[in-house]
């Protein structure tokens, strides 16, 4: 029983130590680098996203940025409107569809380019954060529910969001009129929290996404301790088994799809907050796929480690990104990094961590410590 | 004949896989409370029939019938939400997740998402799935990954899994293969246990096996059912002999 | 019009060397090959390399890419993917990092700039090759003018898909593999060698895309990244085209190629594009098994 305990205490002060960790950092940082660390953090909250889907929920998606992007681009729609003025009309129209606009348009929001009356509700920027959040939630819905309903296997779904991130991006930059398509959105005003302005440099910003952060890694740590992960987690070995238990494994995973999606989105808000734009590269497949690194890296399996993965391989990467042939090696180092993670590490250093903690602590009976471990893979529904 | 009530029963089944019927016709009625064994050779349509029953197959004629509700393609996990609980010939548990695990997920009154969350998991073994956990020796496993067990092991987790989720309607597909004697007495003694309180459809070969725990047989060929009758009255019988003929007799099949 | 379906089907018969790689290694050993558009960069490389430090043409460079993109495909084999049979989403993971290694190759020039040393026809930069002096200049079909080249690449296209045909069904090694495919326990069992069948088909997969970097060499600039939107056009492909069919191939890789170029006329080449990729997704869902595949039990 005390073994036990130990066990669980060693995960309980690993999640301590990290939210320690990133509260502390301000203690350390100039403006600049916490600027750029809050940047990581939000890396962090998609290296949970990913965890969640695919650790969990054994859905590998490989267009999270797709959720990230809708995320950013909301929120930005909302942060380029305070920062317009009008342009002889009541709303405020950004610069680029004046530029974008027909030479008769009225020039009002609804009517200035084809399709610019998208962007009338987002003159309230909490309609923005609603529909970063909203948004990604619907569409991982529709998504998760289809491929649920036809039952297509682990690796079409794979094809299938990554088709779908690279489709919404060739929109996004064939519609420039609407989305400044290659460009992205830039010079944008600062979210305004209840009267306090987020400047992306200052102490709070960081604080507050630092904060964000770890409301969003307890809450996902919660609900896979629950009774409904411990069902997710059944589902995601033996589908079969499940539905012969009677559990309808589309509506599982339509939950934790839908809760993924959603912290992706909100990372995509606070990214906009910190980096101040967005940009149609945040619908690159090599950046989803680059998220899927980070968890791996960190251990799919494990909610902290894929956080923990996310931000450190961010850090090491941007600290050696110096000069452009040593970031081309950093890009080398990645790939080398997870084919020998994959190959040999297949549960991340989380998993590695839980091995060497095993060594100190004898394994008791229990249940918790078993689900970091739990991802080896054999030939199981969820991998074919 | 019979006062007793229906449990389940498949009327005219049929299968059609490009043109080869595994499933053609077949008909099939099993009392409330009736242990109910079903023989036939190789290929003869057994296990497809209990992928039909049981939702893993899509049939293409005929129907299923539930305490006369019919339930033919439904999905299987409304199939298992109306009282149909089975068990595989190949063992089907949750491989990486502990034997503790696989029990508490098999605890499956409640089966939807939101509810579950609310829940919580459970720290101590409820006593039903304790005294399930025993009657399984399975104790000193419970924090064993279920790959990790023997094949006889996991045949009475998978069990055992049943008993907890507790349907009405039980149907195993040869629960005894791969086991050792000691092994099958011990599943006839679990099974004969259930008589009575459940409905059973067993697919078994090992005749001493069902000698032991069986009152009425099913005999399937050809996707269809070929003969009805208790354990001597299905071995004399012309029509199985005949069905047959060459292959030794069912007792060595 | 005319001129359009063409151009359609040179964009097809580029699908097809690169989607018929895919189709025998995900049919036959279930494994999606990420590095495939990597691959189709090396042939493509092997090109610009052969034309400025040999001084071959075309002709000659499309054996050389077989060769050497078979090489790398067999080097990518024996080393990642034996290892993750029966985790097929693994394997998907791992050949992305091969992806990433082979791309930085070629940028960092096999790591020599770290060292000082350039080698001409590497780097970040783009580069280009010329069309042979043959199959410049056009012929004519009913009033319309159609390129030599173009034509060049469609026969290719058929010829090598003959080829992969008469290889799949016609001689003891097709026989292997499709036997590996069916079941690959039972085929090691019946003393099919199935290491070496899969590394062969492996490889033969990478030479053929290797062949399609060099023809596609003849219509765009070279670069590192150049390989990575085939890998998910081929994939798609092959799902529209049914996995276990190499015909279902040979036309999805026409529906795909006619659908873009025609619906670029429409449109233009962005929205057509998307419009394939919002097509096939709808095709996974309605036929998860492709469109020319049977129904299976």
């Amino acid at each position: 029983m005390t073994d036990m305990l130990s066990q669980q205490n060693f995960e309980r002060l690993a999640y301590v130590a990290f939210i320690a960790f990133i509260f502390s950092m301000p203690l350390f940082l100039d403006e600049f680098g916490l600027n750029r660390f809050s940047k990581y953090l939000v890396y962090g909250m998609l290296g949970i996203a990913i965890s969640l889907a695919w650790g969990y929920a054994g859905i590998l998606n490989l267009g999270q940025g797709l959720f990230f992007g809708i995320g950013a681009y909301a929120m930005a729609f909302s942060l380029k409107l305070a920062a317009s003025s009008t342009a002889g009309g009541k709303t405020p129209i950004p610069d680029f569809m004046v530029v974008n606009a027909e030479p008769n348009a009225i020039p009002e929001l609804s009517s200035i380019t084809t399709g610019s009356w998208i962007w009338v509700p987002f003159q309230s920027q909490w309609f923005g954060v609603a529909m970063a959040l909203a948004v990604p939630a619907i569409l991982a819905g529709l998504i998760a529910y289809t491929l649920g309903r036809s039952r297509v296997s682990g690796v079409y779904v794979a094809i299938i969001t990554l088709a779908l991130v690279l489709l919404v991006r060739l929109i996004v930059i064939d519609q420039q009129q609407v989305t400044s398509g290659f460009n992205g959105l830039t010079d944008l005003a600062w979210f305004n929290l209840f009267g306090l302005e987020l400047d992306p440099y200052a102490k709070s910003t960081y604080l507050i996404i630092a904060f964000a952060l770890t409301i969003v890694l307890l809450i996902a740590r919660w609900l896979v301790s629950t009774r409904a992960g411990l069902v997710l987690q059944g589902i995601r070995d033996n589908e079969v088994r499940a539905r012969y238990l009677g559990y309808s494994v589309v509506s599982y995973q339509i939950f934790f799809f839908v809760v993924s999606a959603m912290i992706a989105g909100l990372a995509g808000v606070l990214y906009v907050v910190a980096a101040e734009f967005a940009s149609p590269t945040f619908l690159d497949i090599a950046f989803s796929i680059t998220m899927v690194v980070w968890a791996a890296v960190g251990g799919r399996a494990s909610l902290l480690g894929a956080c923990i993965g996310a931000i450190g391989l961010n850090f090491i990467g941007a600290t050696l990104s110096e000069t452009e042939s040593l970031m081309n090696a950093w890009q080398l180092i990645i790939g080398l990094i997870f084919i020998v993670v994959v190959l040999w590490l297949p549960r991340g250093l989380a998993g590695l961590a839980s091995d060497l903690a095993d060594r100190f602590v004898t394994r008791a009976d229990d249940s918790k410590w078993n689900r970091f471990k739990s991802v080896k893979h054999t030939q199981s529904p969820a991998n074919r | 004949m019979d006062e007793r009530r229906i449990s389940f029963a498949v009327k005219d089944l049929s299968v059609d896989f490009n043109g080869f019927k595994a499933v053609n016709g077949m008909n099939l009625s099993v009392y409330k409370g009736e242990l109910r064994v079903l023989l036939g050779a190789n290929g003869a349509g057994k296990t497809t029939l209990m992928d039909l029953i049981s939702g893993r197959t899509k049939s293409t004629g005929g129907k299923v019938l539930l305490n006369d509700k019919e339930i033919t393609n439904w999905e299987e996990h409304l199939i298992s939400r109306a009282g149909i609980g089975r068990k595989f010939q190949i063992p089907n548990v949750f491989k990486e997740l502990t034997v503790r695990q696989n029990f508490l997920i098999a605890d499956c009154k409640e089966t939807r998402v939101l509810p579950n969350i609310v829940r919580g998991s459970h720290r101590e073994l409820p006593d039903h799935i304790a005294r399930v956990v025993e009657l399984t020796e399975l104790y000193d496993f419970l924090g064993t990954e279920a790959a990790t067990l023997s094949h006889g092991q996991t045949q009475w987790l998978e069990i055992g899994m049943l008993l907890v989720q507790n349907p009405d309607i039980i149907l195993l597909d040869e629960p005894t293969a791969g086991m050792t004697a000691h092994e099958t007495r011990k599943t006839a003694e679990i099974i004969t246990r259930l008589k009575g309180r459940h409905t059973i459809l067993v697919v078994e070969h090992d005749m001493a096996f069902v000698r032991s725990i069986c009152e009425t047989i099913t005999v399937m060929h050809h996707g269809q059912n070929l003969a009805e009758g208790t354990v001597t009255e299905i071995e004399n019988s012309a029509e199985v002999q005949a069905a047959y003929l060459g292959s030794a007799g069912i007792g060595h099949a | 019009m005319i001129e359009s379906v063409f151009l359609g089907l040179s964009v097809a018969s580029i699908l097809l060397l690169i989607a018929l790689g895919l189709a025998i290694t995900y049919g036959a050993m279930g494994i999606i090959n990420m590095a495939h558009g990597e691959l189709l960069m090396i042939g493509a490389y092997c090109a610009v390399l052969t034309r400025i430090h040999l001084g071959f043409d075309m002709f000659m460079a499309l054996p050389v890419a077989f060769v050497m993109a078979g090489a790398t495909g067999a080097l990518i084999e024996v080393f990642i993917v034996r290892r993750l049979y029966n985790r097929l989403l693994d394997t998907l993971l791992a050949t992305w990092g091969v992806a990433i290694v082979l791309q930085q190759a070629i940028r960092l020039e096999f790591g020599l700039v770290f060292f000082g040393i350039h080698i001409p026809g590497l780097g970040s930069g783009l580069q280009n090759t010329g069309i042979p002096q043959v199959l410049q200049g056009s012929w004519q079909v009913a009033g319309t003018n159609l390129p030599i080249f173009r034509t060049f690449v469609i026969g290719i296209a058929l010829i090598m898909f003959a080829v992969t045909w008469w290889i799949y069904y016609r001689t003891s090694l097709g026989t292997q593999l499709r036997a590996i495919a069916r079941n690959a326990k039972m085929a090691a069992a019946c003393g099919v060698n199935v290491k070496r069948i899969n590394t062969i088909a492996f490889s033969y997969g990478a030479g053929l895309a290797g062949m399609a970097g060099v023809l596609l060499s003849g219509f765009e600039s070279v670069k590192p990244d150049m390989g990575s939107s085939f890998v998910i056009n081929g994939f798609l492909v092959v799902v529209t085209g049914g996995v276990s069919s190499l015909f279902g191939t040979l036309f999805a890789s026409g529906l795909l190629g006619e659908a873009r170029a025609v619906l670029a006329i429409i449109y233009n080449d962005v929205l057509a594009q998307a419009a394939v990729f919002a097509g096939v997704i709808l095709i996974i869902l309605v036929r998860p098994s492709g469109l020319f595949s049977p129904k299976q039990r």
